[in-house]
């Protein structure tokens, strides 16, 4: 997710029918740019060596929980539609297949279509795999939180393998530096001083908010194609 | 972030292949074949008829909050959309 603001302008993005590195490239209507939607960057056209700002975002999340949490939120809907049972890319999440084009960098750590959380901050990135054994192991023993620092900000990775959801905040909150137990209850877990905190809304009791990291919800193979430089938490 | 698996159905036979010297892209549909959203709608969630674990892409920006349906985003890819006074491209 993106902000369509670039330098004082604002664009509107279609969809270029064009792939880069397998993933959707947009092109914007104002000048014909085109924009890869994975890192923001301008690939080509008047815009080259723009990039987009990343806008944190829920990734995947079930609608029960946002909106038990959002009750004022609203809902997109498309010719009076706001769901759909059948997925066109159903087929592609069950099987192992990639991309239509080989990627161009490779890495067995984690199997092709393992899901990890890939977070960008100050232009570090690392990866925090999702699959069962991983997290499990990353999180050591707190099932749904990992504390942990990237580009020398303290974050808050959270996912919950039940519900799927996951968030990615700063631990930063005014000049305190935030400690988490490893407990949650639910969508909630208190930092050492007590304070709880809602991991989907960054809301605290002490009505102060913890700051959004933007952060993707994506498959290993086309994470590494993208990064192959990345750390990935767990591996170092 | 997805990959543009669709394309393989609509393909084909058609290779339509196109290597640059800087960046690699692949042209493998006409440009708006698959169409964005420039004018998104929005209704309240208690009009929307939506499954309780459909997953979804939620964006929070100042008080205003959207759900959009990753299923719905998937046959769109983009949504032009302004949330909390900011202009956005929802994606996935």
């Amino acid at each position: 997710m993106y902000s369509r603001n670039v330098n004082g302008r604002t664009l509107s993005f279609g969809v270029s029918g064009k792939l880069w590195k397998n993933a959707l490239v947009m092109y914007d209507r104002e000048t014909g740019s085109l924009w890869s939607h994975m890192t923001g960057e301008c690939l080509d056209g008047p815009l080259k060596g723009e990039t987009l700002d990343m806008i944190a975002s829920t990734p995947i999340v079930k609608w029960k929980t946002w909106r038990a949490e959002h009750p004022d939120t609203k809902v997109l809907t498309i010719r009076g539609r706001e769901d759909e049972r059948r997925d066109n890319y159903w087929d592609y999440h069950g099987s192992s297949r990639t991309g239509l084009f080989p990627p161009e960098h490779k890495d067995r750590t984690l199997r092709n279509k393992d899901l990890v959380i890939g977070v960008s901050l100050n232009g570090a990135q690392k990866a925090y795999p999702l699959s069962k054994k991983h997290w499990k192991t990353s999180t050591k023993g707190s099932w749904k939180l990992i504390q942990d620092t990237l580009a020398g900000i303290p974050i808050l990775v959270y996912h919950d393998p039940d519900n799927f959801t996951s968030a990615v905040y700063q631990r930063k909150v005014g000049e305190k530096t935030l400690e988490f137990g490893p407990e949650t209850s639910g969508l909630r877990a208190a930092d050492r001083t007590g304070v709880e905190w809602n991991l989907l809304t960054g809301k605290g009791t002490d009505r102060k908010r913890l700051k959004p990291v933007p952060h993707l919800n994506v498959y290993w193979f086309a994470w590494v194609d993208f990064y192959p430089d990345a750390s990935l938490h767990g591996a170092d | 972030m997805k990959l543009i698996c669709i394309f393989t159905m609509l393909l084909v036979n058609a290779t339509l292949c196109q290597g640059q010297a800087t960046v690699e892209i692949h042209t493998v549909l006409p440009r708006d074949a698959i169409p964005a959203i420039f004018d998104p709608t929005f209704i309240p969630a208690e009009d929307a008829d939506v499954h309780e674990d459909s997953p979804m892409i939620g964006v929070s920006i100042g008080d205003e909050h959207r759900a959009y349906s990753m299923v719905l985003l998937n046959a769109h890819e983009i949504v032009n959309d302004t949330v909390g006074g900011k202009a956005i491209a929802s994606t996935w």
